[in-house]
């Protein structure tokens, strides 16, 4: 008789099954969730000769929804007015293109694609550092002074950790950069550098 | 077409319960570093699915930002593991049941 491994069932497996029944209850949720349609990045549609209802906070390219409908917001490069009737003759010639397209197959375009010149990336870059450009055709928030508070966080957690980084040995006070802390020069560990932080032996064994 | 954003939803679930389940079930800090990392990682998604469910760029810029995080996170974890191996033999995280040693 051949031997195999078995499962070993019992309460041994309680914790593991906690982690998967969280994932079917969030698989439910999820499913469940009347989320709709998402918004994207680099192309919005507008039904032609449709008048927008409200107006994008966006900028120069954005959708809008209304009455269950999304639109495509373009603004005039001339005189900054919104471009109601979204169109290719309405092309405002900053980080947007504009592309009809005949979806019924009459002949005749009946819907406009609203498409962004600038990359996603690009993008992240202009919100990051806070570039003010022409180019920005995504919204968001800009980042420029989080972007510093980290940096200067990291900065001190790094200096701390090198600071930290020292231990007793016969007395004296070896640091990461080699530095003692103790005015007397003995000699026997100078220069030396510990970065390793710990003790020869444990102490609690 | 863009993906529905449900399907991102089931994904980030998938990944902080595999995390989840990592933390509930080893004793290796190291597994445990592992599976600090899901979670975080599936927030990531999170951030980014909705990001693009809002057609709004914040969300993605943070997540570069918790990315950032959790580099320094595992900076700091291997640090205290390091520290934990030499003065215990072993990443048994239940072997270290005190703050001092």
């Amino acid at each position: 008789m051949t031997t195999r491994p078995k499962l070993q069932l019992g309460g041994h497996l309680a914790p593991g099954l906690v982690a998967v029944a969280l994932f079917v209850i969030m698989a439910v949720v999820f499913v469940g969730a009347p989320l709709g349609d998402p918004a994207g990045f680099d192309e919005a549609t507008a039904i032609q000769n449709e008048t927008l209802q409200s107006e994008s906070p966006s900028g120069d390219y954005g959708t809008i929804s209304s009455n269950g409908q999304t639109y495509a917001v373009a603004y005039n490069a001339s005189d900054g007015s919104e471009a109601a009737n979204v169109s290719v003759a309405n092309d405002p010639g900053v980080g947007v293109d504009f592309k009809e397209v005949d979806t019924n197959g009459d002949g005749q375009s009946d819907t406009v694609y609203a498409i962004s010149r600038t990359s996603i990336t690009e993008n992240i870059g202009y919100l990051m550092f806070a570039i003010d450009s022409d180019q920005r055709s995504a919204p968001g928030e800009t980042f420029l002074v989080a972007f510093e508070i980290i940096d200067l966080v990291l900065v001190g957690a790094l200096v701390g950790a090198v600071v930290l980084a020292r231990r007793d040995e016969g007395g004296e006070v070896v640091t990461a950069l080699g530095l003692r802390s103790t005015d007397e020069p003995t000699g026997t560990s100078a220069g030396q550098v510990a970065a390793d932080g710990g003790t020869e032996d444990g102490g609690d064994h | 077409m863009a993906v529905d954003t449900t399907y991102y939803l089931i994904l980030s679930a998938a990944v902080f319960c595999t995390g989840l389940f990592g933390i509930l079930t080893r004793r290796n800090a190291l597994m445990f570093l592992m599976s600090v990392e899901l979670m975080l990682n599936a927030a990531n998604i999170n951030l980014v699915a909705f990001s693009q469910y809002y057609g709004n760029l914040t969300g993605q810029v943070f997540a570069l930002f918790t990315m950032a995080l959790a580099a320094a996170e595992v900076a700091v974890g291997i640090g205290i593991i390091l520290v934990l191996y030499r003065n215990f033999e072993d990443v048994d995280v239940a072997e270290a049941a005190t703050m001092r040693w």
